[in-house]
């Protein structure tokens, strides 16, 4: 072999050689990049689990939320076999007021109907005092006679004269009793005229009474059951209205669960992220051997144009925080405030 | 009227939430997906607030924002700046370029809402 071709080998054995150092060189100065990038796909992970976590506690607090205000409505208006409220429920209050407003009209129309037999009872007495003033008028025709034939008694006294004394004081007291009965039985008759007088007016204002009251009792009972019928209509599109309210508490719960199993896509994409963390850390440890053993001909590799695109596309303090932990560093600086209006 | 609230983020999440958040107080929202689409967005309708991303394809929010206050329709529209961005140098970046107001990401609704109360006039 010529001394040319001896030299072309050299050279192509140096040129593989630069080559090579070139490339052992790259791969030094690249190497720092996969962990950097595990540690960020690992962090990126949790984050994101930490926040379906928080998302699916939410989910869950916003179901209980809707359901215990359907079941507390429900519970108010006594709907739907829940329960009773604290005063028995809407439905049990409504059934209750009902029955009680019943009980009252029909206590109002028995008061009612005691006053008409009252009217008819003051009737009745009225019409016997009519008789007892009947009667009275026997008992004057009685003592108007009784005055007749103490009048002829006396004038038969004064013909028999003296022997007819006698017979004239039983005339005289004959005219005096007639007198005094007559007296006693006009006393009575003025009586009862006031009586019977007082009688009808009373009877004449309860009676009117009685009759207002019929009509007002009437007027009032329809319109406590038209007030009843609308309290009960308005309660039976509350129960609709709760039901749907149920109905529609159901389809959220239905699509919270949907979106909390949609939602495990996040499992997935842990598991994916972490085969691939897994996958760096193996190219790592398999690349990284053969690099320590030979060591590096221009001495620690400069940080990779890769590895400085990674640090510098950086916008979160907690990614910042992650490449200071593998590849040491300037940690990050403390968060400014959220919120600066400039 | 309702106010019309331009919102540029390449986030469908974020752009949903925002857009939530702005529509149950009231606003009316266009939705733009980088820089340059909020630009154009801002061509065909004028708007009376932007929340706009830092980090976008084809524009940045940075950019975007020096490209709207070189107009003068949108010269002095309050513009939020919602960013995962937490580094001063960057904040300061954003009010150089215009933006009124700097919200770090995760958002709170309530919070976002009280920043807008404080910048729209």
């Amino acid at each position: 072999m010529s001394a040319r071709a001896w030299i072309g080998i050299v050279k192509g054995g140096w040129r593989r050689f630069r080559r090579m150092a070139e490339l052992q060189q790259a791969v030094a100065a690249h190497l720092p990049v996969l962990p950097v990038a595990g540690a960020q796909l690992r962090d990126a992970s949790r984050q994101a689990e930490q926040a379906i976590a928080q998302v699916g506690g939410n989910f869950e607090r916003m179901v209980e939320c809707a359901r215990a205000s359907v079941a507390q409505a429900s519970q108010l208006m006594g709907a739907g076999g829940v329960g009773d409220g604290p005063a028995g429920g809407v439905e049990a209050m409504l059934a209750t007021s009902r029955k009680t407003l019943e009980e009252l009209l029909v206590r109002i129309v028995e008061d009612g109907q005691v006053c008409t037999k009252l009217v008819e009872r003051m009737d009745s007495l009225e019409r016997d005092m009519q008789k007892i003033v009947r009667t009275l008028a026997d008992v004057d025709r009685i003592s108007f006679g009784n005055t007749i034939l103490a009048l002829n008694a006396r004038i038969e006294a004064v013909h028999v004269g003296e022997r007819g004394q006698g017979f004239e004081l039983i005339a005289q007291e004959l005219w005096t009793q007639a007198r005094r009965s007559e007296e006693i039985t006009e006393g009575i008759r003025g009586t009862i005229r006031q009586l019977a007088g007082d009688a009808k007016e009373a009877m004449a204002e309860i009676g009117s009474m009685a009759c207002a009251d019929r009509s007002r009792i009437a007027a009032l009972q329809q319109e406590v059951r038209e007030a009843l019928d609308r309290f009960e209509g308005a309660h039976a599109d509350m129960q609709r209205s709760l039901a749907e309210a149920g109905e529609r508490s159901e389809t959220l719960s239905g699509e919270i669960a949907r979106a909390v199993q949609t939602m495990q896509f996040q499992d997935r994409v842990s598991q994916r992220i972490e085969h691939i963390v897994e996958a760096l850390e193996s190219m790592q440890a398999a690349i990284s051997q053969p690099l320590d053993r030979a060591a590096p001909p221009g001495g620690a590799a400069p940080p990779s144009a890769a590895a400085s695109l990674l640090a510098n596309s950086y916008t979160m303090d907690a990614e910042r925080a992650v490449h200071a932990a593998v590849l040491g560093g300037a940690p990050a600086a403390d968060s400014l405030s959220e919120v600066e209006i400039f | 009227m309702p106010r019309t609230a331009l919102i540029v983020d390449d986030s469908v999440t974020i752009r949903q939430m925002v857009s939530f958040t702005l529509k149950q107080a009231g606003f009316g929202v266009v939705e733009a997906v980088d820089g340059q689409d909020g630009l154009e967005r801002l061509s065909a309708q004028h708007v009376d607030l932007i929340v706009t991303d830092l980090n976008m394809p084809r524009m940045d929010g940075i950019a975007f924002i020096r490209g709207l206050r070189a107009r003068p329709a949108s010269r002095h529209t309050p513009v939020l700046m919602l960013t995962t961005e937490s580094q001063e140098s960057k904040r300061l970046e954003g009010r150089a370029a215009g933006a009124t107001a700097w919200l770090v990401k995760p958002f709170h609704p309530d919070k976002l809402l009280m920043v807008i109360g404080k910048v729209l006039p």
